[in-house]
């Protein structure tokens, strides 16, 4: 039982510091995390916050089959897929997106502190989006295959082959923009 | 970007506002669901107790007061119409209801008959055209008025006029028969209550002596059909009711088994025979009269002579061979009929009678208790023509 589904089991039972605890834990991941969804980080952070307050108001059932991260993660894909359904035909990136990239910049030096690691972390941008995802849960987040089949709602098999792909791609791109790496 | 005590407290802001909101909610189902739930509880209780009690069917009881018969007598001119019109007092009567009780009570009385006629028979002598015309009115909180027509094919004659009174709750009865006359007679018969009790006085029976005229004749195709529902007729014991009132069923009953009693225990019917001069019209059908005021019980049907429409009905009365009486006589009467003329035909007295639209009337002996009339809009003259040329079969069970 990791932190937080002790913290969430204190959210249930009334105790507020709980919900905090999950937000203090959680939140700079998961945002990047569904960041790499909509490739906007202020309406990540929103979906996050909406994340957060599924949990506080309608306060889902856990069963511990997975790790409270992974189930939390899984919510704000969930969330995100909602989204994204709902603002299909607004997908256009708008202009001061690129103020985005400070905000972006700072939670990321924030939550990755190896500088090579934020390199990667901004070279997933130009990937496809599951190529993204999958590279993010795997490498940054240091999920399992089968954690990341979990949140990702695919099959093992599935994630071993968009990994071992995501990885081709990621590394061409790397290759494009002069980054050295140690094979 | 918000930081994690900012995240934080949007986010029990958000909880706070749905908690806000769901508590609102709650409030206005708790109010309202259960005045909605009343109103529908009270709608179909509405609902239930409207269906219930429109397709409650009137009691014989509800007829309560103020019965009146209308007739215009034309036993002289052979016009007659008769209006019946009931007031009664129940307010879930509908007037298909008020016609199917009546109808139902006709059909009880004649459940031997497979051909009827129902309603009060109208007849206009000039175009044969027969009109049956039943008219009721319920005046209650929602008055009903209905008003059925059958027009049939037929030209019948019906005979019924009696003035009576009624201003008792009880059934007492006084009729007042109305005298011979040549013109049209019209008379009423009225019945009023003082007192609004549930019994009916508008079928007052007094057996010994005349009968209410609402019971019509009743129809049939062919003779065969009249033998088959004499012979079928089995009397039943009419149900005593208490005191000396009965219900129109019942007195319909009981004046329909006396009609047919009286053709069973005399053994045969009358019909007119073919010849070379009378043709029966089987085509127009045959009627069979109950015994009534100016009516005799008697089997009739049409024939043809020289191109003219003759109405043949054979009677059967209730003479004894000792009454030694002649036709004229036993008219006067019985039915308070005048007599212009007595002529004899083929052994016969015949009594004739001209009334004033033209149709004359001849009626004569058979035997003890049965004669014949024929009515037609004929000369004295052709209407002798055909008496020589008439011809009779009996018909015995």
């Amino acid at each position: 039982m990791d932190n937080g589904e002790s913290s969430y089991r204190r959210l249930l039972a009334g105790d507020d510091d709980g919900l905090y605890e999950i937000i203090c834990s959680y939140r700079e991941g998961l945002t990047l995390y569904l960041n790499s969804f909509v490739q906007n980080i202020h309406i990540a952070e929103a979906l996050a916050e909406d994340t957060f307050a599924e949990l506080a108001i309608k306060c889902p059932k856990f069963s511990g089959k997975s790790s409270f991260k992974t189930w939390l993660y899984a919510i704000g894909r969930n969330i995100t897929s909602k989204y994204l359904r709902k603002n299909s035909k607004l997908d256009i990136i708008p202009l001061e997106s690129q103020e985005f990239l400070e905000d972006e910049e700072s939670i990321e030096k924030n939550y990755i502190k190896n500088e090579q690691k934020q390199h990667v972390h901004q070279a997933l941008h130009r990937l496809n989006p599951e190529y993204r995802q999958v590279l993010y849960l795997a490498y940054f987040e240091e999920f399992s295959n089968a954690e990341t089949a979990s949140v990702m709602n695919k099959s093992k098999r599935q994630i071993e082959t968009l990994i071992y792909n995501a990885k081709k791609a990621l590394k061409s791109e790397l290759e494009r923009s002069g980054f050295e790496y140690e094979e | 970007m918000k930081n994690n005590e900012e995240m934080y407290q949007s986010v029990l802001l958000r909880r706070a506002e749905y908690r806000e909101k769901k508590n609102r909610r709650i409030i206005i189902i708790k109010r309202t669901v259960p005045a909605i739930a009343c109103f529908c509880f009270a709608a179909v209780i509405g609902t239930v107790f409207h269906t219930a009690k429109l397709s409650r069917t009137p009691e014989q009881s509800d007829i309560i007061e103020d019965t009146t018969i209308k007739c215009t007598d034309a036993f002289t001119t052979c016009v007659s119409s008769t209006e019946v019109q009931t007031t009664m007092k129940n307010a879930a009567v509908t007037s298909d209801l008020s016609a199917a009780s009546v109808h139902t009570t006709s059909k009880k009385a004649t459940d031997t008959n497979r051909h009827q006629t129902t309603g009060t028979v109208v007849t206009d002598a000039d175009s044969g055209v027969e009109n049956v015309h039943t008219e009721t009115n319920a005046v209650t909180s929602k008055p009903v008025h209905t008003n059925t027509n059958a027009k049939t094919s037929k030209p019948v004659r019906t005979n019924t006029t009696v003035r009576t009174e009624h201003k008792t709750t009880a059934s007492t009865a006084s009729a007042t028969a109305p005298k011979t006359t040549k013109s049209t007679a019209v008379t009423e018969i009225t019945a009023t209550r003082t007192t609004r009790s549930p019994v009916v006085t508008q079928a007052v029976v007094d057996t010994t002596g005349y009968i209410s005229p609402t019971v019509q004749p009743v129809y049939f195709y062919t003779v065969s059909d009249i033998v088959d529902a004499v012979e079928r007729f089995f009397p039943q014991p009419i149900p005593q009711t208490t005191g000396t009132s009965v219900t129109a069923s019942e007195h319909t009953e009981e004046v329909y088994s006396q009609m047919y009693s009286k053709i069973q225990n005399d053994g045969c019917i009358f019909a007119v025979r073919e010849n070379d001069a009378v043709v029966p019209k089987d085509d127009f059908g045959f009627y069979l009269f109950p015994y009534a005021r100016f009516e005799d019980i008697g089997v009739g049907g049409y024939a043809e002579f020289n191109g003219s429409l003759y109405n043949v009905t054979f009677y059967y009365t209730y003479r004894t061979p000792e009454d030694d009486d002649g036709i004229a006589d036993y008219l006067h009467e019985r039915m308070g009929r005048r007599c212009d003329e007595e002529i004899d035909i083929n052994g016969h007295t015949v009594s004739i009678c001209n009334s004033d639209d033209g149709r004359i009337y001849a009626d004569f002996f058979i035997d003890e208790c049965h004669y014949i009339e024929v009515a037609a809009s004929v000369s004295e003259d052709e209407m002798c023509g055909f008496l020589n040329m008439l011809e009779y079969e009996t018909i015995n069970f």
